[in-house]
């Protein structure tokens, strides 16, 4: 390969990568952490000792309170069921007028308190992966250009590592020299994991901007009927226009009876309602179905009024374009071969993260002087690579703690102050006594997270090894392995800020 | 290094849609049944098609390639259309 077009690739690599390197950390490490978010939710409700078993008879009740409050919520809502997605039975409403999500929660209570939704810590930290803490829809649109920059950053990657490709893989040159090492790490990550970060950069981008990059095809393609030719491949059911006639709906009990006669295998995870009230309105009950398939989502659509079947959802009945949407969103999200598949996402999103992270280092290693001030983007970068990735794994194991102890309202408000203390000390403080600083940070607020949890419950994760739970210690003893990591890494950079070589070469020379 | 980096920005989309929908519509059988599949292309080929413009060594060329490219493309796009209604 000519040199010129191996210097083209390598400006491309550099370029797309300082771009979204921030962005794309973030991403992977809350994602890593997110894989486990219906465990997490158990975890929470264990720490938090919420014994009360709910039962499906408060339900009815809940959609009534929620109802009267709010006739216009009856267009759409979620009946989120105890069980996969937490201990709660939880009535989910998006809120059009004012654009707020809110959530009522089944309790001891009545009537159940309304609050706004996805602010407890374990939702925090799902939204941060695909936000990174900016508005949801900026954040969104944000992260799916970073997902077309990441494609071409993978791709550039290797143009500018196939020549060495076999030589210098599993080549890891300790002691010589920073950057060797950090460049070392770089490329055995992203070459190991390569097909991982392909399927993360094509489903990221799907489900990002995917609707949105409908709009073109639409106009300039299919003159305006292409969400008419996509229809069937989105609905379960073709939509009804309400009837204007009222209608009482059968109580949600009842709705799960019938939908097991269809669909035997599936375990309801969800209702969503549909014109509730009205002789045409609908419920679709979701669930987990085991299959072969990559997709183990099926759906049940019946009449909210009568309970008569309006359709079925299974893997199989999938249309090719469903099969392989669903497919890659699956790919995305990591649970097709249970905790096999889970553990294996959450090692290689860690992975990820530090892939970035060791991307923007190599960056600043090439352009760091040994003596005298930095120039200001070396400064600048090396600041905020310090406060945006560190500050968010703070941020992110500060929230666990509060998720222990503190009420949800207090959630986001710990977060933000974390991450924007770690940030501003990054800028303040020189960075490499920032980068050492705020790794002890890290390694300090992640240990603590079993400590928060024993006192919240009154019990060590311990205990609940010995009375035979394994949810609890394989939560917790992953905040302990963490910790251990962090701190790890803050004395390897202690010792390279106090080493201050510069070259390739110091060993050699 | 600047002005492959606007080639990619400006052609590398619009040259995406009109391959992909030239491909969507050309697509033999049950047309409706194979657009989602070719739709879903849209990401990786529109990342290959900018990469693929940093092999070219004449910016000069790169631009009057991708120029002619687009144009041709939606030439056959539009001409696909037509004919598809015709029949």
């Amino acid at each position: 390969m000519k040199v010129s077009t191996q210097k083209s690739f390598r400006n491309l690599h550099t370029w797309t990568g300082l771009l979204t390197g921030l962005l794309l950390f973030i991403a992977f490490y809350a994602g890593a952490i997110s894989v486990f978010v219906h465990e997490l939710q158990q975890w929470h409700g264990v720490v938090q000792q919420r014994s009360a078993p709910v039962s499906l008879a408060q339900a009815q009740p809940l959609i009534d309170h929620v109802l009267e409050l709010h006739p216009q919520a009856a267009h759409g809502f979620n009946l989120v069921l105890p069980g996969a997605h937490g201990p709660n039975l939880t009535l989910m409403w998006y809120d059009n007028a004012s654009g707020t999500q809110y959530k009522f929660v089944a309790e001891d209570i009545s009537p159940p308190l309304q609050q706004v939704a996805r602010q407890d810590f374990i939702s925090l930290i799902y939204d941060l992966h695909f936000t990174a803490g900016l508005p949801r829809q900026t954040g969104l649109y944000l992260f799916g250009i970073a997902c077309i920059l990441y494609g071409l950053a993978l791709l550039s990657g290797i143009v500018i590592y196939a020549p060495v490709f076999v030589k210098d893989l599993f080549a890891l040159r300790i002691g010589q020299g920073a950057k060797r090492q950090w460049l070392d790490l770089h490329n055995v990550i992203g070459v190991l994991s390569l097909p991982f970060h392909v399927i993360f950069a094509w489903s990221g981008a799907v489900l990002t901007i995917g609707f949105l990059m409908l709009a073109p095809f639409q106009f300039l393609v299919f003159d305006g009927e292409l969400l008419e030719i996509l229809e069937p491949d989105f609905e379960v059911v073709a939509h009804v226009e309400p009837s204007g006639v009222p209608a009482d709906i059968l109580p949600p009990a009842q709705l799960l009876t019938i939908a097991a006669e269809h669909q035997p295998a599936m375990q309801a995870e969800m209702l969503y309602y549909h014109d509730a009230g009205d002789t045409q309105g609908t419920v679709t009950i979701y669930g987990h179905l085991p299959s072969a398939t990559l997709t183990q989502n099926a759906a049940v659509v019946l009449n909210a009024a009568t309970g008569e079947l309006a359709g079925t959802l299974s893997p199989e009945q999938f249309r090719p374009g469903t099969t392989f949407l669903r497919g890659l969103q699956n790919l995305h999200y990591g649970d097709f071969a249970g905790y096999a598949s889970k553990w294996l996402y959450f090692v290689l999103g860690l992975a990820g993260a530090l892939l970035f992270y060791s991307g923007n280092l190599l960056w600043l290693e090439v352009r760091r002087r040994n003596s005298g001030a930095q120039p200001a983007k070396v400064r600048v970068m090396a600041s905020l690579t310090l406060g945006v990735c560190l500050g968010a794994v703070a941020g992110i194991s500060a929230l666990f703690i509060a998720g222990s102890v503190l009420a949800e309202a207090w959630h986001s408000k710990v977060y933000v102050s974390v991450f924007f203390a770690a940030l501003l000390w990054a800028v303040i403080r020189r960075p490499a006594k920032a980068g050492v600083e705020l790794l002890y940070a890290c390694a300090l607020l992640t240990l603590l997270i079993p400590f928060a949890a024993w006192y919240s419950s009154g019990a060590s994760f311990l205990t609940a090894l010995l009375q035979g739970t394994i949810l609890r210690p394989a939560v917790e003893g992953t905040a302990l392995l963490l910790a251990w990591l962090f701190w790890l890494l803050a004395r390897a950079t202690k010792r390279r800020a106090r080493r201050q070589d510069n070259s390739i070469c110091t060993n050699a020379a | 290094m600047a002005s492959k980096h606007w080639a990619a920005l400006l052609f590398g989309l619009p040259l995406t849609i009109a391959l992909i929908g030239i491909l969507a519509l050309l697509f033999p059988g049950n047309e409706q049944q194979a657009v989602l599949p070719w739709l879903l292309f849209t990401f990786p080929v529109w990342v290959v098609q900018m990469a693929l413009m940093y092999l070219s060594r004449s910016n000069k060329r790169l631009w009057l390639i991708l120029a002619v490219l687009t144009a041709l493309s939606y030439g056959l796009l539009w001409l696909i259309k037509t004919s598809i209604v015709a029949a």
